[in-house]
Formats: C-alpha cells, structure tokens, sequence
C-alpha cells in the first residue's frame, strides 16, 4: 500500500503540470510526454556522472522548463497550434532523451561501474559453430573471457540515490516533502500578481492585456512552468523505480488528465490552494483503482490492456457529466469551440 | 457450535493448503508471442518438475502494457504480496523487479545483457538476489554463417529499434563484426512499424542481406520486412527462430521457450531452498541454439544454402513442410 501513495505522489506531480495547462491555462499540452522522460534521462545521466541527486533533479527540472519554453515559443511565435507544438516538441525529445541516456534505457548502477557484456563467443568462449568456419584451433587458444578482469579497474563507491526502497516510509517522507514544497511554492507564485494574471489568462485570454502583458509572454510562461513539474516527476520517478527508459514518458498525458479529474471529483474545480493538492490525491486514488484492477480484475474477466480504453472513458465520461450538471457551461464551451474552430491555425 | 467448528476447519484447511503453495509473481513489460513464450516455458519447466499450478504453486501474471509507469507498479505491488519468487520477463521488468524487492529473489529472463543494465555485476555467481538467464545471441556467428553462405556480401542492413535496449546491444556487437570481417553495416531503424518500413524500402536493394536479432518491433514487423526483403531478393537472416519462422532464410539462435525452459530451471532450484548466491547467471546453453534453413524461400530468391551448412541444420523448410533433423 505505502508503494502506491509513494508511486501516486511522484505521478501526481505530472498531474500538477497537467493542471496547470489543461485547467488554468486551458491549452493542452504534449510536451509532457517527452518532457517526463527527458526528466528521467537527465537525472539518472547525471546521478550516473556522480552527480548529487537533488542538484540532478534540479537541472532535470530546468531543462523540463526549457522543452515547455519551445513548446510555448512554436505555438506563439510561429502560430502553430499548441497541439502539434507540443507533439513536435516531445517527437525531438525521443531522440534528444536517447541522446542524453546514449541508449533506450539508463539503469541507476549499484556500483560505479561500466560494465557491459561484449558479445556470446567472448563469453561462452566457443563459437557455436566454429567447426562450419573451419577455425576450430583459434577458439582453443582464445581462453573465455573472465569476468574478474572487467571489474578490476572499477570504482566500487556506491552511487547515491534520493530513495532507498526499503518501505520503511523514508521514501515516503522524502515524497511528501518535495510534494509539499513544490506546492507550496506553486501556490505563493500564483498568488503574485504575475501569478493571477496567469490564472486569468485561462477564462479570459484577452483580459491579460490590460495588465500590461502580452498573450506570449503567459502561455510561454505557463507552458514552462508546468514542464518544470513534470521533468520533476519524472526525474522523481527515475530514482524511485532505479532506472529511466526512454518510453517512460508514454501515455503520461492520458494519466495526468485522469488524475486531475479524479482529484476534482474529490476536492470540486478551482479552489485555490486544493486545486494544486487535487492531482496529487488524484494520483494516489488512480494509481490504487489502477493495482486493484490488476490485482482482482481478472476475476471479471478484464485484462491489464484494457486499462487504457478504461482512463479514457473515464475521462469522457467526467467531461459529459460536467456539461449535464452545468447547462451555462455547455453553451460556453460551444462558443468556445466555435471560435477555436474559426481561428484555428496549423 | 458443530457449524462454526466445520467452518473453523475448513478455514484451516484452506489457510494450510494457500500456505503451503508457493507464491510466484511474474512480469513482462509487454504482451508479445516471444514473452508470453517465455513465461510458457517456465511453467512447463516447472510442471516437468512435478509442480502443479494451482495445488503446488499460485502464479500472478501482470503485463505492463508497455507502460513503464505500470511496469514499476507490478513490481512495488509484487514486494508487498509476500511471493517466494518474482520473475522479471524483459530488461525493464527485471529492472523494476530488481529494484523494488531486495529481500526476495528475483529471476530476469529475456533480458539481453544483464550486467549492462545493472541486474547485476558479472555472470556467473553474484552476491545479491539477483539472477537469471540472458537471451544473448550470438551475433557473430549468425553474421559469419551468413557470410559463409554470401561469400560476395558486402553489405549488411540491420533492422532494429532504438529505444530497445535489447537491440542496442546487438547492433554494437554487428558492428564490430561486420568491421572484423571488412564489411560495411547499415542500420535501418524505426520506432515502429511503418518507420521500420519506411526506412527498410528505401535502402532494401543496397544492401546485401538483411539482419535481425531479437528485436519486437521486427519480430511483429517480420511479415512486411519480409514482403519487402522479397520483392528485391534480398535474404533475412534471424538471431530468433520466431522471426526466422516469420519470414528469413536462415536463422540461428534460440526460441523464446527454450529461454523460458532454462528460466523455469532456475526457478525451481530457488523454490527448492537453493540460495540465490549459488546460482549462475549464465546465457542460453549452447544445447538450445537452433540452425533453421528455409530451402522454399531460398529457392525463391535464388539463393543457394552450401551443403555443409545443410547438414548442420535443425529445422529445415521444404514444399511448406518444417522438418525437424535429427543429429
């Protein structure tokens, strides 16, 4: 059980970024996707570099802040939209996250050691087939590689990470705290005048003028911000589950909205301080419904595959229960659509 | 009172029975033919041992869906579910696996270098709860039989998937063998399967045979790269007999229930008490390796398969019929 609060804290910190794209800037954003892995890659490539694992996630969260930065300048400076902005942004990331990793996947290591298994003839020191290549007497002269002899040179002082995996709640609290700071950061900033302009800016993008501030400059602020918080997830998430893997990114977009959702259920839209601790409370809840219906869901015949279909119903199905509850919304949202479809531009 | 003392002893009847059995968790990351292969062989592994599923042993079988989120969630699940063993079915899985439970063995299968993905430190015996079977293949001899049967070739195309991790490790191994032998490799990558294609068709007639390890996205792509490989001639040689069966010429390696079988086998030592400690990590037995020719598709593209690679085949494809040699 402690595994699935820890595990829904880390996820529910993407979900904050969700929030804040989704609900308060109201412009969905994909660059989560790669930015959650990008977390991930940066933070286990520098804990690998021996760097300190507070310093690697700070970094991570400032190169997360930096792929929301060119998500939010493609959309508002070369008029794209914000949709195909974010999916050009996370398409760039794969690559630029398997770059940073050299590799699909980066494991934290126990030791501090590159070590890498050469080939199988090196290792089983025969050729399967060396009687077909005719070079039988050279494979009997090529002793089989030791093992000893890679690890000799090796530096054996342990790599430090943030989180032991004992289960003995210390990872639990070092989640917590970071949760909490990060949220009590968050909310200072929004209660900042700068703050408020940007939580206005969802509702009523063009009240943000007459405060003196370009539409720009707040969604690529928005946009940055609220990849900070999901680079932070993901570096988080790295450290919690000992490896970072460039596909760790995907289908976080789908996860944060349902984690939202499942908070807003919970705690209702748009209080202030609740709407930050929702997500986190959303993912603790989700990644519960999650284990159980992998743990007693096959007596009903579902499968873990389903899952999927499963949150995106979900989803649908808590935007067509907001619309009936709130009939103003309704006509809103078809004034919204309306003006989306006209000034749409891709 | 004689009720509630029936239901007394059936409840102990039933707590001694569920304690008796051992508890087995087993996670791949997803669901795939040479996975699922994998996780058939242990079982059967096991049955051969004389363990039934269900009155000797109780088996949780989680897929992650390819979602690593899910994956690190079966494990951290698994760590608290009081299991005797988990099983750790590709690098990921055995990563989250290893990760999450350090007072439990775990048993990776289908992971291709163990070591690189710090499962653990070298083959052989380890000092941790950490072990299994590494699906390596060998590579180099799959390149040389074929430039055994391809004396002329020059130029090797490897398909594969970069953001496997598997994959990556094969391709670096091509490598130094293509450089070894004084040919040249070039990669056909793509993240999918329509990126695999792409990326095949446009380079599939410069190339002189087409390689593929054990890559998944090749292996659910074989069908089209095999299509393609065709239209121009070009022979595929597989590092798997599942791909090699899905459409190449040759192949040399291993089936993923034969992995599976060797898993099951370590497997049941550790549920028989043996310490974690004492068991080798190693690769897939030599034993397990499997030479399959298939003589229609040779036939077909017009490539000839020389007599002493004949004779050394285990499977061989003639008029549509496998057959399987006897040696």
């Amino acid at each position: 059980m402690i595994a699935i609060i820890e595990q829904g804290i880390i996820i529910g910190i993407t979900g904050i970024g969700v929030f804040l794209t989704f609900r308060i800037l109201d412009m969905p954003d994909l660059t989560v996707e790669g930015s959650f892995g990008l977390g991930g890659a940066v933070t286990v490539g520098l804990i690998v570099l021996g760097m300190n694992p507070i310093l690697a996630l700070l970094i991570a969260m400032i190169l997360g802040g930096l792929a929301g930065l060119i998500t939010g300048l493609i959309f508002r400076k070369l008029k794209v939209h914000v949709l195909l902005a974010g999916i050009l942004v996370m398409t760039m990331l794969y690559s630029i996250n398997i770059r940073v990793m050299q590799g699909p996947n980066l494991p934290i290591p126990i030791t501090r050691m590159e070590n890498q298994l050469t080939n199988y003839e090196d290792i089983s020191g025969e050729d399967p087939l060396a009687d077909l290549f005719g070079d039988l007497e050279s494979q009997d002269a090529k002793p089989a590689l030791s093992q000893q002899a890679q690890s000799e040179t090796a530096d054996k002082s342990p790599i430090i990470n943030l989180f032991d995996n004992l289960r003995d709640g210390s990872d639990l609290f070092i989640i917590i705290l970071v949760a909490s700071s990060i949220i009590l950061l968050l909310f200072v900033f929004l209660k900042t005048d700068l703050g408020t302009v940007l939580r206005g800016f969802g509702s009523n993008p063009e009240g943000v003028e007459s405060f003196g501030m370009s539409r720009d400059f707040i969604s690529i602020l928005g946009l940055s911000l609220a990849n900070v918080f999901v680079a932070l997830s993901g570096g988080m998430f790295a450290l919690y589950s000992g490896f970072a893997d460039v596909t760790m990114g995907q289908g976080m977009i789908i996860t944060g909205l349902a984690m939202v959702m499942v908070g807003e259920i919970i705690f209702g839209r748009f209080k202030p301080l609740f709407g930050l601790i929702a997500p986190i409370i959303g993912g603790v809840v989700y990644q519960s419904i999650l284990a159980l219906v992998m743990r007693y869901g096959y007596k009903i015949g579902f499968r873990a595959s389903d899952m999927k279909l499963l949150t995106a119903l979900f989803i649908i199905s808590v935007i067509a229960f907001s619309l009936i509850k709130n009939p103003k919304k309704r006509k809103a949202l078809k004034g919204k659509v309306k003006s989306l479809c006209s000034d749409s531009k891709i | 009172m004689k009720k509630h003392l029936a239901i007394l002893v059936l409840m102990a009847i039933v707590l001694t029975v569920g304690l008796s059995m051992y508890r087995i968790g087993m996670t791949a990351i997803v669901e795939h033919p040479a996975l699922d292969a994998v996780r058939q062989g242990i079982l059967d592994q096991l049955g051969a041992y004389g363990l039934r599923i269900g009155e000797d042993f109780e088996e949780l079988y989680q897929t992650a869906q390819g979602d690593m989120n899910t994956a690190v969630l079966i494990a951290k699940q698994f760590s608290e579910s009081n299991l005797n063993l988990a099983v750790g079915i590709s690098t990921p899985s055995a990563q989250a696996c290893a990760n999450a439970m350090r007072d439990i063995p775990v048993v990776f299968s289908a992971v291709t270098d163990p070591v690189g993905a710090s499962l653990i430190e070298n083959l052989g015996k380890n000092n941790s709860n950490v072990c299994g079977i590494s699906d390596m293949t060998p590579v180099r001899t799959q390149i040389r039989l074929m430039k055994l049967i391809m004396p002329e070739a020059q130029t090797v195309g490897i398909i594969y998937n970069s953001s496997e991790a598997n994959s990556v490790s094969i391709r670096n191994s091509a490598k130094e063998t293509c450089d070894e032998l004084g040919m040249d490799l070039v990669e056909i990558i793509g993240s999918n399967t329509s990126e695999m294609i792409n990326a095949l068709n446009a380079v599939v007639s410069t190339v002189d045979f087409i390689y593929i390890g054990t890559d998944n996205t090749a292996a659910s792509s074989i069908a089209a790269i095999s299509k393609s490989a065709k239209t121009v001639r070009t022979p595929i040689m597989a590092g798997d007999i599942d791909i090699a069966r899905g459409g190449g010429v040759v192949g040399f390696g291993f089936d993923y229930y034969h992995a599976g079988l060797e898993t099951g086998e370590i497997v049941y030592q550790l549920l028989t008490g043996v310490p974690v400690s004492q068991i080798e990590s190693r690769l897939i037995s030599a034993d397990s390796l499997i030479l399959y020719v298939d003589l229609d598709l040779a036939d077909e593209i017009g490539l000839e398969i020389p007599e002493n690679v004949m004779t050394r085949a285990d499977i061989i494809v003639e008029n549509g019929l496998e057959k399987e040699m006897n040696q």
